[in-house]
Parts: C-alpha cells; structure tokens; sequence
C-alpha cells in the first residue's frame, strides 16, 4: 500500500464528490508550473490561448512560483499524489527526478516523430543530450544555454581600448585586463564570479573551466576526482587568481543573491560572464554598452563551454500526457516568438537564423558556443555534490588553500555516493 | 536625592541609545524606498532620494499585492480568533480546574510549544490533502492558525484572578461557559489584547506553510508576494525596501490601534 | 483555594475542565503532535518522498555522529543560541528596567521600541542583508574603528556574527515587554517594605526584584531558548547558510535535506533530534527555575 495512501482515501471521498460536479463538461485543464519570470508568463499565457484556439477541449492553468521555491511546492505536490501536468526544470535534476520516476517519457508522436533519434533531430545537437537519462528524453529545452563574456564598451574606452579588438581571449588576459580596469577605490571591478547563489550557479561558471584543464568532479572509478591536480590548477588559475590579486572575490560583490549581475547591469563591474538571458535585465545604460564575445578559454584552439537547460517535462503522474506533450511542441516550436518575448533559446535547429536571432546582440557567439558545450556532470546526488564544491569555493576565497578545500570537497562528495 | 537622579539619568540615558539603534535601520529601509537602486548605497542615509514614491507604484503594478495584503490579513485575523477562543478556553481549565489529566494534558500543550514547522511540514502536508484542503482558504489559514503561546497568557491572567468571582458567578446559578465568557474575560480583555497582537504577528510571517499548501495566484500571501517580487534577476533594492515597507504598515497599525491595552495588560497578566 | 476542591461542585465541575482544554488539546494533536510522531515513524525508513518507505531502523540516528553537515549545523545552531539568547535577555532586561524609571511618556517609549517586533520577518532580513553590503551602513559605522570594510556576509567568521546582531535588534524588544510585564506586577510595597530595612541599589536588585521576576526570567529564558532554536527565516533569506556553511542553522538542514535532496528519512531524524533537544533544554531550563516556593 502506497504510504500516503491511507491519507489520501479521506481525499478521495470528497473528491470524487467534487468531481462530480466539475465532471459535466469534458473539457481536459492542463496545469503548468513555471518559475518567476513575467515575460516568460506573458509569451506562455499568449500561446496557451492560441492552443485553446485550436483545441477548444484544452485550456491550461499556469502558475509560477520563485525559482528554489518551486522545487519545494513541487515535491510537496508530487508526494502528495498530485502533480502538476507540466513542469519547469533545470536539467542537473533529471538525473534524480527521471530516476525517481517523477518525469514522464517524451511522446514523439506529439513531435510528429517516430523515434527518439527523429526527436534530435529537431534541435541543436546535444540539446537533448541533459535530459537523456539511459537513452531515454525525459523533457525538451525551454532554455537551450550556452555562456558568454558580456563587456561594457564604454568602460573599455576610457581605458583606450576597444571591446571587440581587445577581448580577452584567454583567463590570462581577462585577468590582467581585469586588473587594469579595477579602480583603486574599489569603486569599478574589471570582473568578478558571480558569488553566493547556488550550487548550480557556481557550477555553470566553473564547468567549462574545468573540462579546460582536463578536470573531472567524478572519476572513472565513481570517486570525486575533484581534488586532483588538474582540478587544484583550474580553480588555481581562474577562481582564486582574483582573489589573490584583490580585484574580485565575494567581499567586493553586493550582497543579493537574487541578481547575479547586478554588479554589470548597473554599470559597476566592466565584464560579466552570462547568458543571452541576461540583456533585459540590464540597466538602459548598459543596454546600451554592452558587447558579446565568446567565453575565455584555456587553449582558445580546443575551446571548451557550457551547455544548460531549463527544461520542460510532463510529470509521469499526469493523466493528460498526450495533451501536455503536444502543448509542449506547440509552445516551444515558436522559436522566433519565444526569442523575442523571452530572450529564450529554445535549442530548435535553426533559431539561431530566425529574424528575431539576427536582431540580438551576440547570437552568433551563443550560436557558435553552443557546439562547444556540456552539461555538468549527471548524478542523482548533484545536489549535495554542488554544495560540497561550492563550499569548497567559498573556502578558499577566505584563504583556506585550495587543495585543502578541494580535498574536503571529495571526501564529502564521496560519503554522499557511498550512502 | 542625587542617587535617585542618577539612575533617571542613566535609565534615559538607556533608553534614548536604544531608540537610535531601533530607528536607523527602520529610518534606513524608509529612506531606501524612496531612492533609485544606485542612490542607496552612495547618497547619505537621511538624504532624500529622486525615485519619490516611484518605486512603490512599480512595484505594485508589477504584482497584486493588495490582494496578498487582504489574503494576510484574513488568515491574520482568523487565527487570532481561533486562538483566543481556543486558548482561553485551555488557558481557563488549566488556571482554574484540577483534574487527574491535566498534567498530561499541560505536557501536551508544553510539547507542542518546541515543534519547528520546518521538522513537520511534509507530515503536515500530506494530512492536510488528505482532507482535501491543498489550495483552499481552509488549507491556508486552519493547519497553523493555533498559536499555543496562547494558552500561556490566558493561564498566567487566570491564574492572578481570585476564584471568588467564579464562585459568586456558580452560586448565581450561571452555567460554565456564561461565566467563562461573561463574567472572566471581560475582566482580561487586556490579555486578549495581547494575545491578539503577538498572534497577529506570528501569522504574519507566515511563509514556508502558504508556500507549500497553496498554488493558485489568488491565495497568496504577502510573505510570498514579497519573496516572489525579489526573485527576479533584477531586483530594485528600492523597490523590496517598498515593498518591505508595504508589509510592515498592516501590523504596525493593528498594534498601534491597541497598543494602549498593551502592557497594561501583560501587567494584569501577572506573568506568575 | 481551587474550585476544583470545593465540595459544593465536585466532579461535575471537573468534567467542565477537561471540555473546556479539549478543543485546544484536539487542535494541537491534529495540526502539531500528529505530524511530529509521523516524523519520527519516517526517520526510521529510508523515504525519499516519491516511492515506498523502507523500514531501516535506526541508522539514520546511528550516522549522525559521522554526518558532517549535520555536526557542522549543530555547532552553528548551540553558537547561534547562545550568542543571541544571552544579550538579548540582558538587553531587553536593562531596557525594561530603564522604561519603569521613567513616568513620564513610558507608553510612547515602549510602543516606539516595539517597533522591530511588528515587522515581518521578511522586511527585517532583506533590510538587513542590505545594510551589511560591502558599502552598506554598517562598515560606514565598522570604517570609523576599522581600514577595510568587513566582509559582513561573505565570510565565515563575520557572517553567524552579522546573524547575531540582526537577531539582537529584532528580538530585544520583544522580550523587553515580557520583562516590562513583570517589573510591573512586583507589589510597590515590597520596595518600601526594602528601603525601610536599609536595602540599596544592587541588594534591592538582588533580594527583592530578582527573586520577584524569577518567573518572569524563566519565561523570557525558555521563550527565547525555543524560538533561537527554531529560527529559519533570517538564515535562509540573509544568507541560506554560506558561506561555507558556517550559518547553516538546524532548521535550514533539515530544510534542505527534505526538499533539496530528497531524503526525508535523514531530515526526519534530524527533526526528531532537534525537537528531542529543544524538549529537554526546556524541561532543564524549567526545573532550575522553578518556582521552590509553590
């Protein structure tokens, strides 16, 4: 029996009598949980009545909740019995979703496909390659990411350079370019890492850095890896050259965890490392400033880059999957219009040549980034893994020595798999 | 008496730093409501800021707070008159009846003073759809409307009470629950005062609880409006300190309206 | 005199008790007992919240000595407590005692110090988090004995110290009125009674109104021992935790263990733990200040 099942008979009863009375037409409402984020509700709202449109049966019931929250509600929900039809969700948690068999399988058939091969053929390669879990798609991307270093022109002009000729190409040069941009004061950083968010967030910033330098968090055998040389020189030379040098680090961001950027967007911080979402959260003047070129590498002949997602699935509690999915190819299929309202790419083939890709700064860099990527490492555990990196980072950024913080990174990481 | 003077000078003196520390960070967040983002931290703090009252209007027309206020507000009041009836109720038998299980009783109410909702939520939850209730006002407001502190006030008022009007009140042949609220609580109305004010609080900052048990954008309240509104990528910190603002006026009116109860009452409370 | 004895009355009055603490009693079991003993039932299976609890007895309890985050978040909540209960209580003792000094406007005083505790949680935490920013209000107040601005929030040693200092402003007041409530309600007599027997400063304090408040004290003791160990809201909106764990208080734990990493059984022998200890902390607390004299 199941364990909330004794619960949720007293539910049931007055359930069924609710039912009952709703049930006279036979219309299907499809629920859609989303994270906070208004243009995105706009466009989805906008769509959802075309779908209805089309099929006058379905109507569909968005919700959105902040991002970190959802997660919460939507475990609640899923424990409960009672998931949403739809989700949003970031593609390190199909790992442990998929293998809780809280995400439902993509049904080609409401892509118009007839195999999973057929499927990805319809994006960007690898797009799907986050949400395959043992061959199987669990979710498309909403969000098809890659990063890129964001620059403010102005800035580099008053120092007398040019943002585009002059891009740091290297972490060598964005640091010392860094340095030069630094004002005494304080009162302007050249660069800094994005601080005291989420394991995720730390994550996408030090992944590419790490397949640079040939890190891995988890080796071959299954141990965290994460303490070794290569991993000890990666963080060594980027995350803690600011630090050392006293032009960055997190006791020079401000405090708010909520914006990541708010040091570049508001014309504080010279150059950002972020993704084609981030414009329209940027100040009108720095809307104004900004320029894209390709993220900082070890070697820039072997480039190595982010891939993310911020997915989309059908819960396998749904009772209306056939429906979801085929809103779901409905929605995302719109490439063009969701660029344009959202800033979203949804990692369809070809949207990097739509018109709404061509009137974005840097398109072609994200473009072009994207044949470069990965996704961080797929663990049912990522959570806790992320966390045991991520205090390693704030560790050393206090002066701990990096390879004693990344050694306590890999023994925690490893007591979290052996459990 | 110079002994008597110095310790005036000395309890002003008290009292004057403890209303400057009170004030400047209230001062603070009043003053950053009123300036744009990049003011805040490079203007002086009692300098005024050019945003006016502009970041109140943004904020609010970016989300329906007055509905979230209204939705706080009643889940507020509701649960301070559960607990008012409940808890004078308890508070009552406690003070004033002797019987074999009160003491079992009274370890129950003790007990469940040291529960941490954060340890009990999917418990919680999980009983509270199994009624049925995920997403209603019953599920938002009933699960947590209890505030056990209750019991405790009511039980010190009652307690400082002699039992002679109870008595009088039996001999004059009035039943049980007429003396309880005829005759006893409106000798305490102050402590319900009080009660009413730490539990309108308490309710108040609801948050982990309203967020799990409710999804639709119409039971929402403010706590969640509030952390919804500072989620975006690009938060004004003008625009929270708004709506921080915002949040704090509802309570500060309730206890204002009775704060002149307020001590008053805690005195007759006895706190024995 | 008790009701409760009298012969008049008797039983049928007594039944009168029981009904009247019934409904309350019925609310608590349903809403707060129910849910803490399932919690416990969870801690001994391994739960993850989506398939069926397997029963493992006791080994979530016998790992916790080698959890290192679960140590970590103990040392963090005991340090917490201790540093915010204990100047709290002094504070708001001292702040108490100055308002029964003053008669004239001691109303207004006491509703404007009032002022944190009527403010939500959420408005106190984000109006904080600001004003420990790196340019924020409080190194300007740090820059006037210090060269550098102190890294507030970013760094392990200052950020439990910022948690403190905020907790200190928002919870003084609070406990200021508990203790007001008890300055208060000593009888007037009891210091003539003093100052006839030649009692002065410090020996009235300590033989006449201390012993007089000791019920006043216990309360405010317990109160702000249970409510530092369950606070939540200012760890995780300030600084959910970090830096490197160093604010990562019980509660934010459990929290995350639940819904962040699925393992319900861990967090519930977490809860049961940290209920387990409030429990006792409290049941200690109350027997040392007992009132001997009742």
């Amino acid at each position: 029996m199941r364990f909330t099942q004794k619960l949720t008979i007293a539910g049931l009863v007055s359930g069924t009598a609710l039912l009952a009375l709703t049930s006279t037409s036979f219309s299907t409402e499809l629920t859609f949980w989303h994270h906070t984020y208004p243009p995105a509700r706009d466009f989805i709202e906008k769509k959802a009545a075309e779908f209805t449109k089309l099929h006058p049966d379905i109507t569909i019931n968005l919700h959105d909740d902040p991002h970190g929250d959802y997660e919460v509600k939507l475990l609640a929900a899923i424990a409960a019995g009672n998931p949403p039809d739809i989700v949003n969700v970031l593609d390190y948690l199909f790992p442990l979703y998929a293998g809780r068999n809280i995400l439902a399988e993509v049904d080609n058939a409401a892509f118009g496909v007839d195999s999973t091969e057929a499927l990805n053929e319809l994006y960007q390669p690898q797009a799907l390659s986050g949400l395959t879990i043992n061959g199987k798609v669990y979710g498309v991307p909403e969000e098809f990411n890659t990063l890129a270093l964001f620059i403010n022109k102005a800035h580099l002009e008053e120092a007398g350079l040019d943002a585009e000729a002059d891009a740091p190409k290297t972490w060598e040069e964005l640091f010392a370019l860094a340095e030069k941009l630094t004002t005494e004061d304080g009162s302007r950083l050249g660069f800094n890492w994005v601080w005291n968010l989420d394991p995720y967030w730390y994550a996408q910033q030090y992944w590419p850095i790490l397949k640079q330098y040939g890190c891995d968090v988890i080796g071959e055998d299954g141990k965290a890896a994460i303490n070794s040389d290569a991993c000890v020189a990666a963080f060594t030379e980027t995350w803690k050259v600011l630090i050392d040098k006293k032009i960055g680090g997190p006791s020079m961001a401000t405090v708010n965890p909520v914006n990541a950027l708010q040091d570049f967007s508001e014309g504080r911080q010279s150059m950002a490392i972020a993704g084609i979402w981030a414009p329209p959260l940027f100040s009108d003047a720095v809307k104004e400033q900004y320029v894209v070129a390709p993220l900082p590498q070890l070697d820039p002949e072997n480039p190595a880059t982010l891939l993310n997602s911020y997915a989309l699935a059908v819960t396998a509690g749904s009772k209306n999957k056939k429906e979801a999915f085929e809103f779901l190819n409905f929605l995302t299929s719109d490439s063009d219009g969701y660029l344009e309202a959202t800033g979203y790419v949804t990692g369809r083939k070809g949207w990097n040549e739509t018109e709404a890709a061509k009137n974005t700064r840097g398109a072609q860099v994200f473009a072009e980034g994207q044949k470069h990527g990965s996704f961080v490492w797929r663990s049912e555990t990522w959570t806790q893994e992320g966390n045991a990196i991520k205090s390693a980072i704030e560790q050393f950024a206090q002066g701990v020595p990096v390879k004693e913080a990344l050694d306590q990174a890999a023994s925690q990481i490893d007591s979290v798999r052996n459990r | 008496m110079p002994k008597s003077l110095l310790r005036k000078f000395f309890a002003y003196g008290v009292i004057a730093i403890a209303l400057v520390l009170t004030f400047y960070p209230v001062a603070w967040m009043l003053s950053a409501s009123l300036k744009e983002s990049g003011e805040i931290f490079t203007t002086p703090v009692f300098s005024s800021g050019s945003a006016g009252l502009g970041n109140y209007v943004s904020a609010f027309a970016e989300y329906p707070f007055f509905l979230y206020l209204l939705n706080s507000v009643f889940a507020s009041l509701v649960s301070v008159l559960v607990t008012v009836l409940l808890g004078a109720l308890a508070g009552y038998s406690f003070a004033k009846f002797r019987y074999g299980l009160s003491t079992v009783f009274w370890i129950v109410v003790l007990v469940s003073l040291m529960i941490p909702l954060e340890a009990v939520v999917i418990p919680l939850f999980l009983e509270v759809h199994s009624f049925g209730w995920t997403n209603t006002y019953a599920g938002l407001v009933l699960p947590t409307a209890f505030n056990v502190v209750g019991i405790f006030i009511f039980r010190q008022a009652f307690v400082a009470l002699p039992d002679d009007y109870i008595d009088a009140a039996r001999v004059d042949g009035a039943g049980e629950l007429r003396i309880l609220f005829s005759v006893i609580l409106p000798m305490v109305l102050p402590t319900v005062v009080v009660v009413s004010v730490l539990t309108f609080n308490l309710n108040w900052n609801s948050y982990l609880w309203p967020l799990v048990v409710t999804s639709d954008d119409g039971l929402r309240t403010l706590p969640l409006g509030m952390a919804a509104f500072q989620a975006g990528y690009n938060t004004q910190y003008g625009e929270v300190m708004a709506v921080s603002v915002f949040g704090t006026l509802p309570t500060a009116v309730f206890f204002l309206a009775l704060q002149r109860y307020f001590v008053e009452g805690t005195i007759s409370t006895g706190v024995k | 005199m008790r009701i409760g004895n009298s012969k008049l009355f008797g039983d049928r009055i007594a039944l009168w008790g029981i009904l009247f603490a019934l409904p309350g009693l019925g609310y608590i079991l349903l809403f707060q007992l129910y849910p803490i003993l399932f919690s416990v039932y969870i801690s001994l299976h391994d739960y993850d919240l989506l398939s069926e609890p397997v029963f493992v007895g006791f080994k979530h309890f016998a790992a916790l000595p080698r959890d290192h985050a679960f140590v970590n978040s103990l040392w963090v909540t005991i340090a917490y407590v201790f540093y915010t209960v204990v100047p709290v209580l002094l504070m708001s003792f001292v702040m108490a005692w100055a308002l029964t000094q003053v008669s004239k406007s001691r109303g207004l005083f006491r509703t404007l110090l009032f002022i944190p505790s009527v403010m939500p949680i959420v408005s106190v935490a984000l109006v904080w988090k600001l004003m420990f920013n790196f340019n924020g209000p409080m190194n300007d107040v740090a820059g006037l004995v210090l060269d550098n601005p102190v890294p507030w929030l970013n760094s392990s040693t200052y950020a439990p110290i910022a948690l403190v200092v905020m907790s200190w402003w928002h919870a003084a007041s609070y406990y200021m009125i508990i203790f007001l409530a008890g300055f208060l309600a000593i009888p007037k007599d009891f210091y003539e009674a003093a100052e006839i027997d030649g009692a002065r400063g410090w020996q009235v304090l300590r033989y006449i109104t201390l012993p007089a408040m000791k019920p006043t004290i216990a309360l405010a003791v317990v109160l702000a021992t249970v409510n530092g160990l369950k606070t939540f809201a200012f760890q995780q909106i300030v600084t959910n935790g970090g830096p490197a764990d160093s604010t990562q208080i019980l509660t934010l734990l459990i929290y995350k263990t639940s819904f962040s990493y699925l393992d319900m059984g861990r967090a519930s022998a977490y809860s049961v733990v940290l209920f387990g200890g409030i429990l006792a902390i409290s049941l200690v607390q109350l027997w040392f200040l007992r009132d001997r004299n009742a």
